[in-house]
């Protein structure tokens, strides 16, 4: 599976490398008990700071995504529960849509297709992403 | 016209060709070391600086050439016509190229070539698990013939004379003559360093930083792993061709082969080392231009691009970027790796070269 990080987005890179794996993970590229690199290798690929990296699976640690091991570096690891902020960002992402009067019906057409592909994709026998379609 | 200026034209002239076919190495997306999104390989003024370049480097020829042979005929001043050519044709060359440079990052700079696309770093983190090992049995073979020079040296150590001949002339006597002792340790020492070398970077190379092209990333990590089997494959049969070398010179030096045989087996030495030569740059140029084949051929993805990363590189050759963890950074012209000076161990390193190189000649002025 492919990472990639925008050096000057807005968006903070650890984010990035946060929302990706959670992305890999859902649409079945990272099943549980892959690794992930270890963050030293991770961040020596992508030519960034330790820190960033050390963010990022902190982060999706707390989340209960990662498994964190000293020698091996991180292991997919799923904990069931929801994190506490998903609902309030869930909610801030639907408000932003019905702000600009989107209607409910499309909304959650939206929401539907994504998650369709999701399961699309967690059905692709050889795990590819099609980055041309992207 | 002297022997002096015939090196002096040939020197230059190696010099001009090397900086020709250099161009060949460079990436599509590299020209002259600047950056560029896939898209715009086939602007205009890349065409332009190209020509331009070239036409320059033929200038430059023609100018060192009759230059020299000004100071040749007329002054018959061997210390111009040699150092003096040479070193004016590298400058030279140097301004030909940095114009070349400029140039292309003007354009893109004016053009705004990168507006609108999505500068990305991306990393394929499936691959990193299984770093492509060769199998180090195939340094065994180098590792064999370091053993038997050792060995020769201490078996033939105790028999030898004190004094040994290390440097014949063309007649094939003696000219140079070496203390054993020294000898002892100036023939294996370069094999030891260079298998080591060898075999350092055979075990580096599949663990080295991975950054694929997102414009074309299936493609890129496939010509990847083949490079770097490749490159695993050539560095044990390198090490192996060079301590055989070696392993022949310190049995003439040994007196296990009969110095009278000088004459037979330098030939034979050479022409090994040229096989070595050859054999590396035809490996590494097919290596190159199948990359740049590559490139050209697949459909590339438009909307994500490799990241300009001309602000890490100074003037195009280092590399200095205090957040990149990496020590080692692969060259984005020509071939091989250069040191990241953002790195602490980077500035180590470069400051201990220096340090090796300004000792080494202050103890050749000394010695004078």
């Amino acid at each position: 599976m492919f990472l990639m990080i925008e050096i000057d987005s807005d968006k903070p890179i650890y984010m990035q490398i946060r929302d990706q794996v959670i992305e890999g993970i859902a649409s079945g590229q990272l099943p549980p008990g892959t690794s992930l690199p270890s963050i030293r290798q991770l961040a020596a690929d992508f030519g960034i700071n330790l820190h960033t990296v050390n963010k990022a699976y902190d982060l999706l640690e707390r989340e209960g995504f990662i498994q964190l091991r000293r020698k091996t570096g991180a292991v997919v690891q799923i904990t069931p529960m929801l994190s506490d902020t998903w609902k309030e960002r869930q909610r801030a992402l639907l408000a932003e849509a019905y702000a600009k009067n989107v209607s409910s019906e499309e909304i959650l057409k939206n929401c539907q297709l994504i998650l369709q592909e999701f399961a699309e994709q967690h059905a692709l026998p050889d795990n590819s992403q099609k980055w041309s379609e992207l | 016209m002297n022997a002096a200026y015939i090196l002096m034209s040939l020197m230059s002239l190696l010099l001009v060709v090397f900086a020709w076919f250099w161009t060949s190495l460079m990436a599509k997306t590299l020209p002259f070391g600047v950056r560029i999104p896939p898209d715009r390989i086939d602007e205009p003024i890349i065409q332009h600086v190209y020509r331009d370049y070239y036409t320059g480097l033929i200038v430059i020829l023609l100018l060192v050439e009759a230059a020299g042979w000004f100071f040749a005929t007329s002054y018959n001043s061997l210390p111009i016509a040699t150092t003096g050519g040479i070193f004016v044709t590298l400058l030279l060359i140097y301004l030909d190229f940095y114009s070349a440079r400029r140039r292309i990052a003007q354009a893109k700079k004016s053009g705004n070539w990168y507006a609108g696309l999505r500068q990305v770093v991306m990393a394929d983190i499936s691959s990193n698990q299984q770093p492509a090992h060769i199998s180090l049995l195939w340094f065994i073979p180098a590792f064999i013939i370091l053993i038997a020079m050792i060995i020769v040296a201490i078996v033939r150590y105790p028999v030898l004379p004190q004094q040994l001949p290390t440097h014949f002339g063309i007649d094939g006597q003696p000219n140079r003559w070496t203390d054993k002792l020294v000898a002892l340790w100036t023939l294996p020492l370069p094999a030891i360093f260079t298998t080591a070398l060898l075999f350092g970077l055979a075990r580096y190379i599949p663990q080295a930083r991975q950054q694929v092209d997102p414009a074309n990333p299936e493609a890129d990590v496939a010509y990847q792993h083949e490079l770097r089997h490749r490159t695993s494959q050539i560095l044990p049969l390198l090490a192996t061709m060079i301590n055989l070398i070696l392993l022949v010179i310190s049995m003439i030096t040994f007196g296990i082969l009969p110095t009278s045989n000088v004459n037979a087996v330098v030939p034979v030495l050479m022409v090994m080392l040229l096989i070595v030569i050859i054999g590396i740059m035809v490996y590494l140029t097919r290596t190159i231009t199948l990359r740049n084949q590559r490139q050209t051929r697949t459909q590339p993805n438009t909307k994500f691009v490799a990241q300009d990363d001309d602000r890490y590189w100074i003037a195009g050759m280092f590399y200095y970027n205090p957040d990149d963890p990496a020590l080692w950074i692969e060259k984005r012209m020509g071939i091989g790796w250069t040191v990241n000076l953002g790195n602490p161990w980077g500035k180590v390193f470069i400051i201990s070269v220096v340090a090796i190189i300004l000792v080494s000649i202050g103890m050749r002025a000394l010695v004078r």
